[in-house]
């Protein structure tokens, strides 16, 4: 978020969510009305010496090459800026952009919906806001409905060079992600387990001991409590412009997603 | 008026140094019709121009047509890509960044662990260069190697952005240099002109020890400076005067005892001519002394 505008139109940000301040430096950003900015960095020869760590968003401008007065015109405080990386495809069905945490998410939900084949539920899809922030968009529309139950969609850790212990076994490709977490319900993390052997689905195992860090964990405590599972695409590379993700997850997810709404879930005994 | 379709093709060419053969090409097919030309060893494009009368002194212009980048070092048995630096990068502008690799453009990005799965001191870290790498999507070494090797070029894949006041791209340093060129040479000069397309090589990772470098030439002399030159990590500029005496009368140019330290150090040849020298150099070395 655009939090400042200095006399030589440079502009001075604020991270919205949990940005990392590792790959900011010159890198591209786009402003809501279209205007292409670079965040500022030191030229190798006149190096500042502290190569080895980020710099500080506290000490972060970016460049919009513009006069100072254009950039007063056309950019606000407040305004927001995006990653302008553009999506790429990648060997395999592998694909990287910036934002497939969630979007990837969201395709799976749409991709469900056309495989949904019954009337045992009554589904709701939830396409949340400001869950990088503080889930509030999760809580407000998880209130807004009765629910029995929730599946929250989300993407979590895969395997990656510096990723070791338990991600470090998880692989993209080889399926979604089903959690098993004290937040979560454990009857449904089975069956979605179940179901997904069922239907010659892979999947991965993700067991996180506390809270799970997506929406699941607010729309479990929704009213007075929502049986609640979480369920991820793996995922390298989270909150980069570079994010990378197989598509054969995100159609497994749907699959899944589906084959467990189409079964009748958990609970139809 | 700035042809930007001219600077469009030049910033987003890619061409690392010593793997500057895209750039020289887009070069020579703007220049051939409109100048003599020759490529020497090195790859550099000497250009001479004629104008609408011959010049006193002899002017020399020169751009160069490399660009900073990365090499592929290593592949890992999970397909990731190891890399190095050709040229001075300073790594803060890598993690995160989007590349091509190699001759047909592959595309990878240079991975970063997640933010969330650092603890303190490392959430602010940027990893060396033994720690970064990129992913193409292979997901073995075998799936890598059918599209990429070792020693492949890498190059930043750079949107082209220009307004109305500015312009934003890779390689601006120095293909805009090149374009300015490129103008010049098609343009209609006064007086007759040589440029120079270079191509430079900054040589990186040596042991540290005493280095000779040396180079033969062979020309007419007379140019009024002429010199082998050495720059080591610590910015130390060492030379050595070279003057030719005839046509084919090869001979060396040595500077020994060059210490290295911090594996790096630039090596090449410095000359300013005037109208009517000539000559050629070949055998450029570079060794650690035993």
């Amino acid at each position: 978020m655009i939090t400042g505008i200095n006399d030589e139109g440079f502009v001075k940000i604020d991270k919205v969510g949990g940005v990392d301040a590792r790959v900011l430096q010159d890198t591209v950003l786009v402003s809501e009305n279209g205007l292409y900015g670079t965040v500022c960095c030191l030229p190798p020869h006149l190096t500042d010496g502290n190569e080895d760590k980020a710099t500080p968003l506290a000490k972060t401008w970016v460049d919009f090459g513009l006069p100072a007065e254009e950039v007063k015109r056309q950019l606000r405080l407040g305004d927001t800026l995006t990653f302008a990386a553009k999506p790429q495809k990648l060997l395999g069905d592998k694909i990287t952009s910036p934002a497939l945490d969630d979007r990837c998410g969201v395709a799976a939900l749409l991709r469900a919906a056309e495989l949904i084949d019954t009337e045992a539920y009554k589904v709701i899809l939830l396409f949340s806001a400001q869950e990088e922030t503080y889930g509030t968009g999760a809580k407000t529309g998880a209130f807004a409905f009765d629910l029995d139950e929730a599946v929250a969609v989300d993407v979590s850790f895969a395997s990656q060079p510096d990723v070791s212990g338990q991600y470090g076994k998880i692989e993209l490709g080889k399926g979604p992600m089903i959690c098993f977490s004290s937040v979560m319900d454990r009857r449904m993390s089975q069956k979605l387990t179940e179901v997904a052997k069922e239907k010659n689905i892979p999947y991965q195992l993700e067991p996180i001991a506390g809270a799970t860090g997506t929406n699941g964990d607010h729309i479990a405590v929704s009213k007075s409590g929502v049986k609640a599972a979480v369920v991820s695409v793996p995922q390298r590379y989270m909150h980069t412009p570079c994010e990378v993700i197989s598509f054969a997850d995100v159609e497994n997810t749907a699959r899944l997603l589906a084959a467990y709404i189409n079964c009748g879930g958990a609970f139809r005994d | 008026m700035i042809n930007y379709e001219l600077v469009h093709a030049l910033c987003t060419a890619k061409g690392i140094s010593g793997d500057e053969t895209a750039v020289r090409s887009l070069i020579l097919n703007e220049i051939k019709d409109y100048a003599d030309w020759r490529v020497d060893a090195l790859g550099n494009i000497l250009v001479h121009k004629k104008g609408k009368s011959p010049a006193k002194a002899r002017l020399m212009l020169s751009a160069h047509m490399d660009e900073v980048g990365l090499m592929v070092t290593d592949i890992t048995a999970d397909g990731f890509l190891k890399f190095d630096e050709v040229g001075g990068i300073d790594r803060r502008v890598l993690p995160g960044k989007a590349v091509t690799v190699g001759k047909n453009h592959i595309p990878g990005v240079i991975g970063v662990k997640p933010i969330h799965l650092c603890k303190g001191e490392e959430a602010q870290s940027i990893p060396a260069y033994s720690e970064m790498y990129i992913d193409i999507g292979a997901d073995s070494q075998e799936q890598a190697t059918e599209v990429v090797g070792y020693g492949d070029s890498v190059c930043y894949d750079a949107p082209f952005l220009q307004n109305e006041y500015s312009l934003n791209a890779k390689a601006i340093d120095d293909r805009f240099g090149c374009y300015v060129m490129i103008e010049l040479i098609k343009s209609d000069l006064e007086y007759d002109a040589d440029f120079a397309f270079v191509v430079q090589q900054e040589v990186k990772g040596l042991k540290d020890g005493k280095y000779t470098v040396a180079v033969s030439t062979q020309g007419g002399g007379g140019q009024s400076k002429y010199e082998l030159f050495i720059i080591g990590d610590n910015g130390e500029k060492k030379t050595a005067p070279i003057t030719d005496n005839g046509w084919n009368k090869w001979q060396t140019v040595e500077i020994k005892d060059v210490i290295v330290k911090n594996g790096k150090a630039t090596i090449g040849v410095e000359m300013q001519a005037n109208a009517g020298n000539w000559g050629s150099m070949d055998n450029f070395e570079f060794y650690l002394q035993q």
